[in-house]
């Protein structure tokens, strides 16, 4: 990802480009207006002095005698690149060529000493003056006076490099200004960003949860509201998560201490109630029979106690994983072994399945589930495991009559029991609902079906 | 039938627990509280059970303090089912973990467990090599005696069948699976923790900094690879 002062939508990049087209409207207005009237400064000071000149040249032949108005005669008074025109004739070829001589501007030479110009191109200006020459050959008496126009094409020496002279010093003006004012939006924009980034920064670290984190409130005036909004937001925030935090502790401690004071008593309990059934054989009949019940519920109370504190440490958060790559297909053999299953159960899976699993929870899953087959299903049991994309699939199938479609959700709650004639005979009502816990830790899913007179539970476990 | 040093306050579990054994064939000795000096009774015994809620010094203490001196295997025999206890329990040096109430007969399962894989293992002695160095770590396996810059370590058990397991196959990464059939042997299910736990141990016994260790490394989400040329 790009730095953030490299991105277009930052607030940084954003107002160094305002600045920049701010610098680049102002100043290149001016420099266009300036350059307009400079150019045409340098224009009218170009003009003002070629006609000057023209006109100094022609005057100070004024009155001059000249044998004849001829070609030849002319040549000696009128500057080679004057064209020289007598009564529409022209005795002298010069640079302004006299079909080029528009009529306005010829017909405008009639009176003497009266200068005439026009501009041409950018480079060139055409001027004509009339002035009175004396004639020395003409007859006496005759026309000594004779009216004679000089006209003449001359350059504007020098404007076009004035003019380039002063785009150069525009454009360099111009790109200086469009720096410096790069420069100062990026700090100007740097400056205004400052507390933002430090606002950002103060989130990042909140929500990576340092809770200790708070803004100096005596920053930007603008900003002063939020960083109160802020301080505040986090310190709410704080004080939840520490009262959370000690709820958390206070429930741990709970359930270790129930833990440890149930325990207590079943550890002195279930070797007693061992020795009890031990002893059975021997002991009449009534006895016998106390003895049998007294070692049946403490064995039902040991389980019970074991399922709610399991029970209880979910609900309190306190039931955490510990993940190892489990071949399910081996960690299901020894599931199945060591509760003496392998031989009332038929199992049915590939070479092996490796999955990120917690092995204890997962040998708890597949014992609720087969151990519920076995107890309420009919036989043949069958434990079947495949993948599928992504998932390890365990299936557990059992014959009997099924659950009730009304049942099948409902069976996953805690302390329910569908069959009501078992009463309080087998289990603890339990043991599907830690099931479920577990699968669920393990970002698992879990459903019953009925498939052609089969319950079949499904389990899909993440494969990582 | 084995000599069971039996380390339990409350008189009612003590009893039961004890009658259950007793009824198995095992030897208990029982002591109320962790003050005692151990030492006779120590000799006397092939195996400690010891409860962790103890007056006087605590559990762990006391397994830290029996592991000073002796590699007798401990079980440890709790009411605390908390994963952060059996972890402290395995890192204080307890060969096992059980949580109450235990079944006489799943305890005696798990006591002759324990007591089989401390037996030393006897193993063909053809197959085995000279001892082998990796570094300053001297390992003798005809022996089973691991030595460090040339002084003998003591190791208990199970942490011997750690450390042989691992130099074996040094550079293979061994799953925690993997180790436990090899150092235990038999199933824990679920108890890879307990392989964790004793590799802790391991190195704060062959390691020169624990917490930078060089010859166990860990492989995040596999297990554990012995460096053989550490560095």
């Amino acid at each position: 990802m790009k730095p953030t002062w490299l991105r277009v939508d930052g607030l940084r990049t954003r107002l160094v480009l305002v600045f920049i087209a701010i610098v680049v409207i102002i100043a290149g207005a001016t420099a266009g207006a300036v350059s307009l009237m400079a150019r045409s400064w340098i224009y009218s000071n170009a003009q003002d002095v070629a006609t000057a000149q023209f006109r100094d040249e022609v005057l100070s032949l004024n009155g001059e005698h000249v044998d004849g108005i001829t070609p030849t005669s002319m040549a000696s008074v009128f500057p080679d690149d004057m064209t020289v025109i007598v009564d529409g004739d022209v005795v002298q070829l010069g640079s302004a060529n006299p079909s080029a001589i528009p009529p306005s501007f010829s017909n405008g030479l009639v009176s003497p000493k009266l200068l005439r110009f026009e501009r041409l191109d950018s480079e060139h200006i055409m001027l004509g003056l009339s002035i009175n020459l004396t004639d020395t050959s003409s007859a006496p008496g005759g026309k000594d006076q004779t009216l004679v126009s000089a006209v003449a094409i001359r350059p504007l020496v020098g404007v076009q490099d004035k003019f380039d002279n002063l785009l150069g010093v525009v454009a360099l003006t111009l790109t200086l200004g469009v720096l410096v004012s790069g420069l100062l939006g990026f700090w100007i924009a740097s400056t205004l960003v400052r507390p933002l980034k430090r606002l950002d920064d103060a989130a990042s670290r909140a929500a990576d949860g340092d809770l200790s984190v708070r803004l100096p409130e005596d920053g930007v005036a603008e900003l002063a509201q939020l960083t109160t909004t802020f301080n505040n937001m986090v310190a709410r925030n704080e004080a939840v998560i520490n009262e959370l935090k000690e709820s958390e502790e206070q429930s741990r401690r709970f359930v270790a201490d129930v833990s440890h004071e149930l325990r207590t008593p079943l550890a002195a309990l279930v070797p007693v109630s061992e020795i009890l059934s031990e002893e059975i054989p021997n002991l009449p009949p009534d006895t016998a029979t106390a003895a049998r019940i007294v070692s049946s519920e403490i064995t039902k109370l040991t389980r019970l106690v074991e399922d709610l504190i399991e029970m209880s440490r979910h609900d309190s958060q306190q039931a955490r994983l510990v993940l190892d790559n489990i071949d399910l297909v081996s960690l299901t053999e020894r599931t199945l072994e060591s509760r003496g299953w392998s031989d009332i159960v038929e199992l049915s899976a590939p070479q092996n399945i490796s999955a990120r699993v917690d092995s204890r929870r997962i040998d708890i899953v597949l014992a609720n589930l087969v151990g519920n087959a076995l107890r309420h299903g009919s036989p043949p049991v069958r434990v079947e495991l495949s993948t599928e994309p992504g998932y390890a699939v365990i299936h557990v199938i059992d014959h009997g009559p099924g659950i009730s479609p009304e049942y099948r959700q409902a069976i996953f709650r805690r302390f329910f029991k569908v069959d009501t004639a078992r009463g309080r005979s087998e289990g603890s009502g339990l043991g599907l609902s830690l099931t479920v816990e577990n699968v669920r830790l393990h970002g698992g899913s879990i459903d019953v079906d009925q498939v052609d007179g089969r319950t079949v539970f499904t389990v899909r476990l993440p494969l990582n | 039938m084995v000599n069971i040093l039996f380390i339990e306050d409350d008189p009612a579990v003590a009893e039961a627990i004890m009658l259950g054994l007793n009824r198995l064939g095992h030897t208990v000795s029982h002591r109320p509280d962790g003050n005692t000096d151990f030492d006779d009774a120590l000799l006397a015994a092939d195996l400690v059970l010891l409860d962790l809620g103890l007056p006087g010094a605590d559990g762990y203490e006391i397994c830290r303090r029996i592991r000073t001196r002796s590699a007798i295997p401990i079980i440890i025999l709790t009411a605390r089912s908390d994963d952060i206890d059996t972890v402290a329990g395995l890192e204080a040096g307890a060969d096992d973990y059980v949580v109450k109430p235990a079944s006489p007969r799943v305890l005696d399962a798990r006591i002759k467990a324990v007591v089989r894989r401390s037996a030393p293992t006897t193993p063909p002695t053809e197959t085995l090599p000279a001892a082998e160095t990796f570094g300053d770590l001297k390992i003798d396996r005809a022996s089973l005696k691991i030595h460090k810059a040339g002084a003998q370590l003591t190791l208990t058990p199970t942490e011997i069948r750690l450390i042989l397991a691992l130099t074996q196959n040094p550079g293979l990464v061994l799953s925690r699976q993997q180790l436990l059939s090899a150092a235990w042997d038999q199933e824990y299910l679920g108890d890879s923790r307990i392989v964790d736990a004793a590799v802790q141990r391991l190195r704060s016994k062959i390691e020169d900094d624990p917490a930078e260790p060089t010859f166990i490394e860990t492989v995040r989400g596999f297990g554990y690879r012995f460096n053989s040329q550490p560095r």
